[in-house]
This record gives C-alpha cells, sequence and structure tokens, in this order.
C-alpha cells in the first residue's frame, strides 16, 4: 500500500487511544508529581488510586456517545442533541478552553527546556520553533499526528521501563510509607490533578467522525485499555519520583521527576538519562500542540461552517503565539495559571459538559432512531 | 516576528487565494483571525513585558 494513500485512510480507535497516551506523558512526568506532592505530601502516590473513577466515568461516557452516535463527532453529536445554536454556543467555550490550554502547553514546554537544557535561551524561540513545527505538521494529515504518536509510544514506555528497573534499587521505602489515614482526604483532594490530565480522554471525541460506522465492542475496549494504562503510568512515575527524590523535594521543584532521573545509573555504567526525558517530553508536547491545534481549527470549522483549514493555520498561529505571552511567562506564573485556572477549566470542559451532554444523550436515547 | 508572521500570512493569502475568495465567510474569518494576530503582534511590540493574566489573577485571587 502507498504511503499517501495509507495516510488518507480514516483513523483507528487504537490510534486514538495511543494518541491520548502520548500526550499524557508530559503532564504525568512535569506536572502531577510536585503538584500531589504539594497537596498530599508523602501520601500523594495515592491520588492516582482515586482518579480512576472519574477516568473511568469518562471512558463510560465516552463509550455511550460513540455508540450512540457512531461516525460522528463531538458537534454533530451535541448538534443533534441540543440544536445547532446551543451546540456552537458550547462550542464558544470549547474553543476559548481549547486556545487556553494550548497557550499553556507551550509555556510548560518552554519553561521545561529552559528548567533542564537551555537556560540562558529565550522562551519566545522555543515557542517559535514549535509553532513553526506544528504549522508544517498542519499542512500535512492529522493522520501523520496520530502515527507519529503510535510509532514513537512503544520506545519511550520502554525508556520508562528501563528507568524504573534501573531505579527500583534506589527507591526508598521510607519515603513512601507509613502512610497516615489522616491524609486520605489531601489525597482525595490532589486527584483532580490526575483527573484533569486523564480526562484528555475525551479530545478523542472530536475525532469520532473518522472512525467509521464499523465501531465494535471489541474497538472501544481499546478505551477501558487506555484508561487504565493512563492511572498506572501516574501510579508508577509518583512512586518512582516520591521513592527516590522525596514529597518535600517534588513538592518543590517544577519537573522533580528530571532530577529523579538524574540519580538514575543503568548498572553504574551508563547514566546521563535526563536528557532522554526532556526529549520524551518535547515530543509528548509537541504531538500535545498539533492536536489542540486541529482541534481549533475544528472548532473554528464548525462554528462559521468553513470546509477547508489550510488557511486558517497561520492566522490561528499567530494569534496563539501571541496568546502564549499574554498568557503566563514566568514559572511562578505558569504553575499559579496551571493550578488555578488549567486544571479547572479542565474539570469543567473535560467532565462536567460531557456529563451534560450524558445526561442529555440518556434522555434522548429512546427516541434516537435506528438511523446508523 | 510580526514581520515573519506578516510575510506567512500574504504567502498563505497568495496560495489559498482562491479557497478564500471563494466564500465570503472564509474571506471574512481569515481576515478576522489576521487582525487579532496583527492586533496581539503590535501590543507585544510594543508592551513587550505587558502583565500576564496569570499575574493579574495572582492578584486578584490571594
Amino acid at each position: 500500500m502507498k504511503w499517501g494513500s495509507y495516510m488518507n485512510k480514516p483513523l483507528s480507535i487504537r490510534q486514538a487511544v495511543l494518541m491520548y497516551l502520548f500526550i499524557s506523558i508530559s503532564p504525568v512526568l512535569r506536572q502531577i508529581p510536585s503538584a500531589l506532592a504539594k497537596e498530599a505530601g508523602r501520601s500523594g502516590y495515592i491520588s492516582p488510586i482515586w482518579a480512576t473513577f472519574p477516568v473511568l466515568i469518562l471512558t463510560a461516557i465516552i463509550i455511550l456517545l460513540i455508540n450512540s452516535y457512531p461516525g460522528l463527532n463531538l458537534y454533530e453529536i451535541t448538534v443533534q442533541l441540543t440544536g445547532k445554536v446551543f451546540a456552537k454556543f458550547i462550542m464558544i467555550f470549547y474553543l476559548i478552553w481549547a486556545i487556553l490550554y494550548l497557550t499553556g502547553i507551550l509555556n510548560a514546554y518552554a519553561l521545561s527546556l529552559q528548567f533542564t537544557l537551555m537556560p540562558k535561551t529565550g522562551s519566545d524561540f522555543f515557542i517559535q520553533v514549535m509553532i513553526i513545527l506544528a504549522i508544517y505538521a498542519l499542512y500535512k494529515t492529522a493522520k501523520t499526528i496520530f502515527r507519529f504518536s503510535e510509532f514513537a509510544l512503544g520506545p519511550v514506555f520502554a525508556f520508562i521501563g528501563i528507568l524504573f528497573i534501573c531505579a527500583l534499587n534506589r527507591l526508598r521505602t521510607d519515603y513512601l510509607i507509613p502512610v497516615s489515614a489522616i491524609n486520605l482526604p489531601n489525597t482525595l483532594k490532589a486527584s483532580i490533578n490526575v483527573t484533569a490530565v486523564g480526562g484528555n480522554i475525551f479530545l478523542i471525541l472530536f475525532f469520532a467522525d473518522r472512525f467509521g460506522l464499523s465501531v465494535t465492542k471489541k474497538h472501544l475496549r481499546k478505551f477501558w485499555t487506555g484508561a487504565l494504562i493512563f492511572i498506572l503510568l501516574n501510579l508508577v512515575i509518583t512512586i518512582f519520583t516520591y521513592g527516590i527524590t522525596g514529597a518535600p523535594l517534588t513538592a518543590n521543584l517544577p519537573f522533580p521527576f528530571y532530577i529523579t532521573v538524574k540519580s538514575i545509573t543503568f548498572f553504574n555504567i551508563f547514566e546521563r538519562f535526563e536528557v532522554l526525558v526532556t526529549l520524551v517530553c518535547i515530543l509528548s508536547d509537541y504531538v500535545s500542540v498539533c492536536i489542540m491545534f486541529i482541534i481549533v481549527l475544528h472548532i473554528i470549522r464548525w462554528l462559521f461552517g468553513i470546509e477547508e483549514k489550510e488557511f486558517l493555520i497561520i492566522p490561528v498561529a499567530m494569534v496563539v503565539y501571541y496568546l502564549t505571552f499574554l498568557v503566563s511567562r514566568t514559572q511562578f506564573e505558569y504553575d499559579f495559571f496551571y493550578k488555578h485556572v488549567i486544571v479547572n477549566l479542565n474539570l469543567i470542559f473535560l467532565y462536567i459538559l460531557p456529563l451534560f451532554i450524558c445526561f442529555l444523550c440518556l434522555l434522548k436515547r429512546k427516541y434516537i432512531r435506528k438511523q446508523y | 516576528m510580526i514581520f515573519v508572521f506578516g510575510v506567512l500570512l500574504v504567502i498563505s493569502f497568495m496560495r489559498e487565494k482562491d479557497k478564500i475568495l471563494n466564500k465570503k465567510v472564509n474571506f471574512l474569518v481569515f481576515l478576522f483571525l489576521s487582525f487579532i494576530g496583527i492586533m496581539l503582534g503590535i501590543i507585544h511590540q510594543i508592551y513587550p513585558y505587558v502583565p500576564s493574566m496569570a499575574s493579574v489573577l495572582e492578584k486578584y485571587i490571594k
């Protein structure tokens, strides 16, 4: 099969789930360990377990929506459930959220590069490079980005696995246990950080029209697998970071996993794996930026009934680039913005609104005619 | 960077001229987004250290 014709094939659920896992890697490595340590202290590594419930409920919502409206994307489903005017109204809010989220990802990427590898380089340079790469990817098909995450996820998981094996003898159990029952409410509260990132699985619904009509139960099972792998990844990374760096230090570092990996060697022969951690984060951020960019373009297309998206790429890139500087600049500002704005907006747009849509779907389900 | 984006906008317009001018809405959306982008670019050029949204929010929340 020729490469060109392969890229034009519909998207598979497997690719979408792998994309979800790939874009989740960078917040899981960068933000979640320190956020959990700040809010729940030493018991923070229990929080991913609590986050399992909302993430699985969201997965069930996605499966219900795809089952009820096969071949339709989020906008089309919302139009079916609420009507065109209300659907567009919801999409305006999704557009604002997507742009803010995108600027947040760009800031996080630039700041982590500054923190890890190039402290003297200005963040605007990193953002410019990312925007140029994203523009290049956007002129190709969206399938390119999904394929990229599909290819890259395996080696990334293998790398994390090797790191975990190398780190096993350095894990300090006194950093992890005992966990006091008094801290459990804090772990529950801190789990919103994991939940907010886990909600990214809902982004798949923006591309659900590309799955086609023949979605079987076997295909849908991949959503559950993806959600469970996400929780497992969170648990492993948090235990890993807490067990080596300790919760107090984790709470005060902008990128604790990077510092943790600094102390790991492969049988006392190879070291300096932290550069690879930065690389993994950059790749994950790149895919996240491209996916959020595509979502922004999709929403603009849906709002104005535009068929092509190519001519929107440069103007949207320009708006996003300058907005990134207006949203946050320094690490402190970004941490504040992430904690107070992005996490809460993610909970609203990735959990509360989908719950509302699911509620409408359940109400109207018996009226949905078997039209597919 | 505003000049680079300006050139890219012109190139994009020339390349996608048919699609942009095909429908009025395409042209208006392109114009609207370009206008917002250019305005944000000018603000960034004139006031490069304008207080960010995060710092403004921080003042009100704390």
